[in-house]
Order: structure tokens, then C-alpha cells, then sequence
């Protein structure tokens, strides 16, 4: 089973507010406290249908659940008053009642009621029956046939009562053109209603003559001129009058909106800001090598109007610090839109004092590098803010026997911004724990078929899993005894406190792996993981048949580079280089420092021509890098060995064939790319 | 921050309420209070609970800049997102609007078909930026 098909379905919206009408305290009291302890809910619990009216449109019930036989008013009488609120014209109704004749239960769903609860019902079902029905409703987006009558309706509307409208404006801009003030600030108001209205019904006409009618009012109200514009104020309302005659159609408006982008920001734009020409050309030229999108200002004019069209992940200013001026481009940065838009600055400056530090922070600076700046930290300080490598959610795997139960912590965790996938029986979860990189299982204490610690144990027989996080479910007064969980939740448990358990132990999860698989300098895998990786990579290349390329990086000459320049210098270059490997290749390839100044690239459905290709590009452009020293400025080359499956058949022999093919490129005089004999011997 | 669902819209053009209402509940899915002023947005604040504020500025009694200073002042709903929807969207007056803490300013007349949209891409972006 493939991890979608598990996932629950997202309603548009959850089930959250209840209005309960009942008129036995007793199960008035039962059924409130079911529902809000165990599902969660707002409840309004009313006594009588005349309550119900009273507070129905104020508080806006998702749902309805409306006891059937009541005095005064019954439960149908009821929901007929309640359609007449325009709140609950759609509001979703659910019926219980001690009858329960086949009769009866028709007719009361003909009434529209989702569902009919027989009495006496289980306190604790009824908050997961009613979350059920919610997810059974369609989707509250309406058919565009109900929007167009909708929208027909109200323009209709808005036309009949279209005279009266003009008449106010008329009747007032007649006292007006008297010299009545009064009458010519009534009749601004009206126009400058008319105006917001006209177009939004579908009267464009409307609002434009209206418009320029405010306008020619307001000119009237600011010059003192009693008389000005009267015949053209005339002749515009004259117009005015007629405007419902031209409308927008209707259909054509009854597009849907596309689905509207979150995302404002564009990840990979930087806006360079530096006076300096020359400079600010040779940093956009290094930047781009690792993958960034870099426009260069010179003005702040400059900046300024293209902050107002795009907005830049951060801005990087080189800039003089005048004592105490903030002038131009700070003030920029400084300014409220760019406060509000969050844009993070990098400062570049020739002080490194205290004061000078000072007036960045306080212009709004996240970070500060003194120049001369080395391009690798400055690629790392962006890394950072652009969130290149920023974590993926965590992934969570809710295992649940009740569906509605599921869904109910799930869409809190989604709503966190975890991503969940729910599993509705035990069966699912090996295969779930192969095919999901999950951060950590939620699971029910009450499962069919095993104990949770049962569960457990299988969970952590699997060599994937072997460390995951189990973050218990438990009914309250439920005795959790083993020990073996991370965390035990009590339900019914709140938003907050379930995100905040969950998200601790994915991420002491995320950091203990990180620990066990990442080598410390690069970030990047290491050996032991890679190795893990080609047997995967390899494994699943053999089982579909498709091409595996390996690439062997060694820089060129570091043995010399370190005695010149220190092993400092040497590790922010072998650190650099990976940075550099992860950005240039693509999501899909996996990249690992193999040892000392050596990396192994894998390059899944990727054949041996096509990764020399690639790589020979990366090791041009990589060669372009400058790299800073104590003194000087250098650059540093890498050559680089390939092996593909499948020319070379047994995908364990891979690794050893790619050092062979990079033992050859040294010996061609480094610098440079060679993909192993067998595979030029076949290409030729 | 949660999901958006429960908008208070204060207008007092039934006209303007009306379609607002079909966009945003219709269209959007949201759950919508529609107020004629903010005398009585404010008095039903308590009680409907809303994620978001959706303001005209110019209304009798109470008009929309005032209903959110009082707002902003303390209580309950000082941190509530505030939109302002006006047909008097010159720069100063938008500008005059942000001060007072609104977080956007969406111009009448609107597209109904839009207005849900506009207004789910605003939420996203402050939930973007905390």
C-alpha cells in the first residue's frame, strides 16, 4: 500500500462549534460534556427552541444537533425559524430522538438532517459519529450554478434598489448646489458608497461615475468654490442614473480563483546592494555559482524601487558607516514596509568596531561581516536565512483504530505544519516504517489486536526504526504501566500540548540521527551512511533496471593547499565544496563525504554520459570560486571519477570502479572528469 | 497560528455585506459575522470569537480606524488581524491604516470571486512571518 492511500481525507474545515438543543437537563449535561471533553468541542447546550433562536447567529454553529420532541417548539419547527438566519441557511443539522420508526427517520432526513441519533445514545460514540457526519458533508465550496443564482440575486437586487440610491445622491446634491454643506457632505458619503458597491455587484458604470461625482465634490469642499463643477456634477448624475444598464456578466465572473500562493518570498533572490561597481559584479558572479539569483543596486532609489516589485529571501548591503547616519539605504531597510516584510539584511562593512556593529543591529541587520568578505561565509550566512536546506516538516505517523479519532489529532498536527500520515490498523505500519521516513509514530493506546507495547516492540525490531519515538495515546484513568513509550499523552489532549510533545521528539529524533549519519565539518552524510546509500541506490537500479552513476570527488593537490594555507583554510574549502555539491545537484542525488578531501555523488536514472557532463560543468564553475586565505586569494580544482550500472554490472563493484576512473583522472594531470573504461569502451 | 475561520466583517452597506457574505462563506468556507457598524462589531466581539477582522472604514457610530484603536488598546482582541476593505485607499490613508496596526488594506469595489483568495494569501503570509 503506498503511503497516499493511508492519508486522510482534509475536510475544508473541522468540525469545532455545536449548537446542542435539548430540553432534559440531564442529558443536556451529559451530552455537553462528551462532546467537549472527549471531542474537543465548543458546545452550546440550550434548553428550549427559544433559547436556540436567541443565540444561534451569534454563535455560529458548525453543526446543529437538535433533540426532536420538545414542548413549545419541536425540533423541525426549530430548524425551519433557524433557515430563516442567513447564517444557518447551510448550517449542517443532526437529529436524535427515542423514536426511531423507519417512518419517522424519513421524514426527518427529508428535512435535510445528515443523520438521525437514536436514544439513548453512548456519550462517549457521540462526539466521534458526529466528526463522521461532518466529514461526510461535501465540501462547503458550493456549486458554481448556487454562486451564479447567488450573484444574479443580489445584482437584481442592488438594480431595483438602484433608484433609490440615486434619488439620495440626487436629493442631495439638489440642497447642495444650494450652497448646503451639509447636503453636499451627505451626498460625498453616497457617492463614495455607490462607488464600492457598484463594481463589486457588477456595475462597473456605477462606480466609475460615482467615483469621479466624490471627486468632483471633494474639489468642491477644498477650493470653497460654491458653484464650481455644477454642471458637470449635473451631467454625471444625470449618467448615473442610467449606469445598471451596463453590467458585468455574470458568468464571466464565476471564475474560481486559482489557488492562492503563500509563499511571497522568492527563495533564491538576493538583492546586492554595494556603490562599488566592480566589486558588486564579481560578488553576483560567485553568488550565482551557488545557485543564488543576484541583483546588484547602486542606488537606493534603485533598491528601493525594486523592493516595491519583488521582494528578495535577503538583502546584502556593502556600505560605509557614516557615525550615526542612517540615511539612504538604511533608512530603506529600516522603513515600516520593509519591517513588515521581513526581509533579512546582511551588512558588509570595513569596521568591525562596536559602533559600527551597533548600527546595523539597530538598522535591522541579521548578520554582519567585515570585509574583505569570503564568499564562503557569506554563502553560508544566506544558506541560513534563505532556509535552503531548511527541514523538511516532520513527518508523523498517527496510528488510530477510529477514524474520527485520527483525524481529529491529525488535522492539530497538520495544522502545526507536521505532515501526518494516518494509519487505521496495525497491519499498516511495517510497511509504513519502510516506505516513510517517519520522525516519530502517535499511537492509540487501544489497538485491535495487540497491546501498544506489543506494538512497540515491532516498531523497534525494524532496523529503520530501531530508535523511532512512540508517543502514547491513552484514555484518561487509563494505568499506563510500561515505560517503553517516549511520551503518554491523555486525551482528550489540546492542540497545543500534543504539537508540542510530538514536534520535541521528532526533533531530538532528527538531531540524534543527524549525529549518527553526518559528517561534522560538511554537514553531508557520512562514509557510513553513504555506503548504506549505494547499497540502496544500487539495489533498487538492479530491481528496475535503470542507470546509477557514481562520482568520486578528490580536490586536487589539498595536501599542498593545507601546508600553505593551514587546515583551517583547508576545512572551510572542503566545507565550501560540499555546500557547493548539495546546491548543484539536483534533490535526487545524494552527496556524502566518502573521507578526507574525498566525496561520492549518486546520481539515481542518471547515465554515466550524463554525469560527466554534470560534473565536468560543476568543475569548471567550481574552479571559478575564489577562496580567501590569511593572504591570499586562491582557487582550488577537483578531479572527479565515474562508474555507471549498468555497464558495469555488479552494482557493488560500483564504488571501487569510480575511485579506479578517479585514479585516472589524477594520473591524466587533474582537473578533470573520466568515467570509467568500460563505459567509454561501449559509448564509442 | 490556527487555521482562519471566523471572519467579523463590519459594513454598513447592505449591499456590500451581502456579497461579502456570498464570497466569503459561499466561496471562501469561512464562518462570517457581518456587522452594520463597529459599535456592534465590538459588542459582539466576546461572543463570536473571531480569528480575523474584516473593516470598513467609513460607518456611522462607530467607523472601522476607531473600532480598531479600541481593540488595539487591550483585551481580548489586541492581537486579532485587522484588514481594512475601503473604497478610500489613497496612500496616506493606507498608511494611517498600518499604523494602527492594521496588517492589510484591500481596495472597493473588490472582486467577490477574489476577495476569499486575497484574504486566505494574507493569513498565509502572517503565519509566514510568525
Amino acid at each position: 500500500m503506498s503511503a497516499a492511500a493511508v492519508t486522510g481525507v482534509t475536510t475544508l474545515k473541522r468540525l469545532s462549534r455545536v449548537l446542542f438543543v435539548e430540553d432534559e437537563a440531564d442529558i443536556r449535561r451529559v451530552a455537553k460534556m462528551a462532546l467537549e471533553r472527549v471531542g474537543g468541542l465548543d458546545v452550546l447546550a440550550c434548553a428550549s427552541a427559544a433559547e436556540a433562536l436567541e443565540s444561534a447567529a451569534l454563535f455560529h454553529p458548525d453543526l446543529l444537533l437538535l433533540d426532536v420532541m420538545m414542548p413549545e417548539m419541536d425540533g423541525p419547527a426549530l430548524l425551519k425559524q433557524l433557515r430563516l438566519l442567513p447564517e444557518l441557511e447551510i448550517t449542517p443539522v443532526v437529529f436524535m430522538t427515542a423514536k426511531v420508526q423507519p417512518g419517522e427517520i424519513a421524514h426527518l432526513k427529508s428535512l435535510g438532517a445528515l443523520e438521525v441519533i437514536a436514544k439513548p445514545f453512548d456519550p462517549m460514540l457521540l462526539a466521534g459519529r458526529l466528526a463522521e457526519l461532518w466529514a461526510s458533508v461535501p465540501a462547503l465550496s458550493v456549486s458554481n450554478d448556487a454562486l451564479h443564482d447567488g450573484l444574479e440575486a443580489l445584482r437584481k437586487q442592488y438594480a431595483q434598489s438602484f433608484d433609490e440610491k440615486w434619488q439620495k445622491l440626487n436629493d442631495a446634491w439638489a440642497l447642495a448646489k444650494e450652497g448646503d454643506t451639509e447636503a453636499q457632505r451627505l451626498a460625498r458619503l453616497q457617492a463614495h458608497t455607490m462607488a464600492g458597491s457598484g463594481a463589486t455587484i457588477g456595475y462597473p458604470e456605477v462606480s466609475r461615475l460615482a467615483r469621479e461625482v466624490g471627486h468632483l465634490l471633494t474639489l468642491r469642499d477644498e477650493t470653497g468654490d460654491r458653484t464650481g463643477y455644477s454642471s458637470e456634477l449635473d451631467s454625471l448624475i444625470g449618467q448615473l442614473r442610467l449606469a445598471t444598464a451596463t453590467s458585468d456578466e455574470v458568468s464571466e465572473r464565476l471564475e474560481y480563483p486559482q489557488r492562492a500562493n503563500a509563499i511571497v518570498k522568492e527563495g533564491r533572490l538576493i538583492y546586492l546592494f554595494d556603490d562599488d561597481a566592480e566589486l558588486s559584479r564579481a560578488l553576483q558572479l560567485q553568488l550565482q555559482l551557488f545557485g543564488f539569483e543576484v541583483e546588484t543596486f547602486a542606488t537606493p532609489n534603485l533598491l528601493e524601487s525594486a523592493l516595491c516589485a519583488r521582494s528578495p529571501a535577503v538583502i546584502v548591503m556593502d556600505i560605509m558607516f557614516q557615525e550615526g547616519d542612517l540615511a539612504g539605504p538604511c533608512a530603506i531597510i529600516a522603513s515600516e514596509t520593509m519591517q513588515r516584510r521581513s526581509v533579512p539584511v546582511i551588512f558588509m562593512s570595513g569596521r568591525g568596531d562596536l559602533a559600527a556593529r551597533l548600527e546595523a543591529v539597530r538598522a535591522g541587520g541579521s548578520d554582519y561581516l567585515t570585509k574583505p568578505v569570503r564568499v564562503a561565509d557569506l554563502v553560508e550566512r544566506l544558506d541560513r536565512l534563505t532556509d535552503r536546506f531548511v527541514e523538511e516538516s516532520f513527518r508523523v505517523i498517527v496510528l488510530h483504530a477510529d477514524a474520527a479519532g485520527a483525524e481529529r489529532v491529525a488535522g492539530m498536527l497538520r495544522d502545526a505544519g507536521l505532515h501526518v500520515i494516518v494509519a487505521l490498523e496495525t497491519a499498516q505500519i511495517p510497511v509504513l516504517l519502510t516506505e516513510v521516513n517517519a520522525d516519530l509514530v502517535l499511537m492509540n493506546n487501544n489497538l485491535p489486536g495487540c497491546t501498544s507495547l506489543e506494538m512497540i516492540g515491532v516498531i523497534h525490531q525494524i532496523d529503520r526504526s530501531a530508535i523511532l519515538p512512540v508517543v502514547l495515546l491513552a484514555e484518561v484513568q487509563t494505568e499506563v504501566t510500561h515505560q517503553d513509550a517516549n511520551a503518554v499523552l491523555f486525551e482528550p489532549t489540546t492542540a497545543r500540548e500534543l504539537v508540542a510533545v510530538v514536534a520535541a521528539w521528532c526533533k531530538r529524533y532528527r538531531a540524534q540521527r543527524a549525529l549518527m549519519t553526518m559528517d561534522g565539518l560538511t554537514g553531508l552524510a557520512n562514509h557510513t551512511l553513504i555506503l548504506q546509500q549505494l547499497e540502496l541506490e544500487s539495489s533498487r537500479a538492479s530491481r528496475h533496471q535503470y542507470a546509477l552513476s557514481v562520482a568520486m570527488i578528490d580536490v586536487d593537490h589539498f595536501k599542498r593547499l593545507n601546508d600553505a594555507e593551514g587546515h583551517a583554510i583547508g576545512d572551510r574549502v572542503l566545507a565550501s565544496l560540499g555546500r557547493f555539491l548539495r546546491q548543484r545537484l539536483r534533490k535526487t542525488d545524494f552527496v556524502g563525504r566518502y573521507g578526507g578531501e574525498e566525496f561520492m555523488v549518486l546520481l539515481p536514472e542518471t547515465s554515466g554520459q550524463a554525469a560527466l557532463e554534470r560534473l565536468d560543468t560543476l568543475r569548471r564553475e567550481f574552479s571559478a570560486i575564489r577562496h580567501f586565505g590569511a593572504k591570499n586569494v586562491f582557487s582550488v580544482t577537483f578531479s572527479v571519477g565515474i562508474a555507471a550500472f549498468p555497464e558495469i554490472k555488479a552494482a557493488v563493484n560500483l564504488a571501487t570502479a569510480a575511485d579506479r576512473a578517479l585514479y585516472d583522472a589524477k594520473g591524466a594531470g587533474r582537473n578533470c572528469v573520466v568515467l570509467t573504461a568500460a563505459i567509454v569502451e561501449e559509448t564509442k | 497560528m490556527k487555521t482562519l475561520m471566523r471572519i467579523l466583517h463590519a459594513e454598513d452597506d447592505p449591499d456590500i455585506q451581502a456579497i461579502a457574505r456570498l464570497a466569503l462563506v459561499r466561496v471562501g468556507g469561512f464562518t462570517v459575522l457581518s456587522c452594520e457598524n463597529g459599535r456592534v462589531a465590538l459588542d459582539a466581539m466576546e461572543e463570536f470569537c473571531p480569528d480575523l477582522l474584516l473593516l470598513d472604514v467609513m460607518m456611522p457610530e462607530m467607523d472601522g480606524p476607531t473600532l480598531l484603536k479600541t481593540i488595539r488598546a487591550g483585551g481580548p482582541f489586541a492581537d486579532t488581524p485587522a484588514i481594512f476593505l475601503t473604497a478610500k485607499v489613497q496612500a496616506h490613508e493606507v498608511e494611517q491604516y498600518l499604523a494602527l496596526g492594521a496588517c492589510a488594506v484591500l481596495a472597493k469595489p473588490f472582486e467577490p470571486m477574489q476577495l476569499a483568495a486575497q484574504i486566505r494569501k494574507i493569513w498565509a503570509a502572517l503565519v509566514l512571518n510568525g
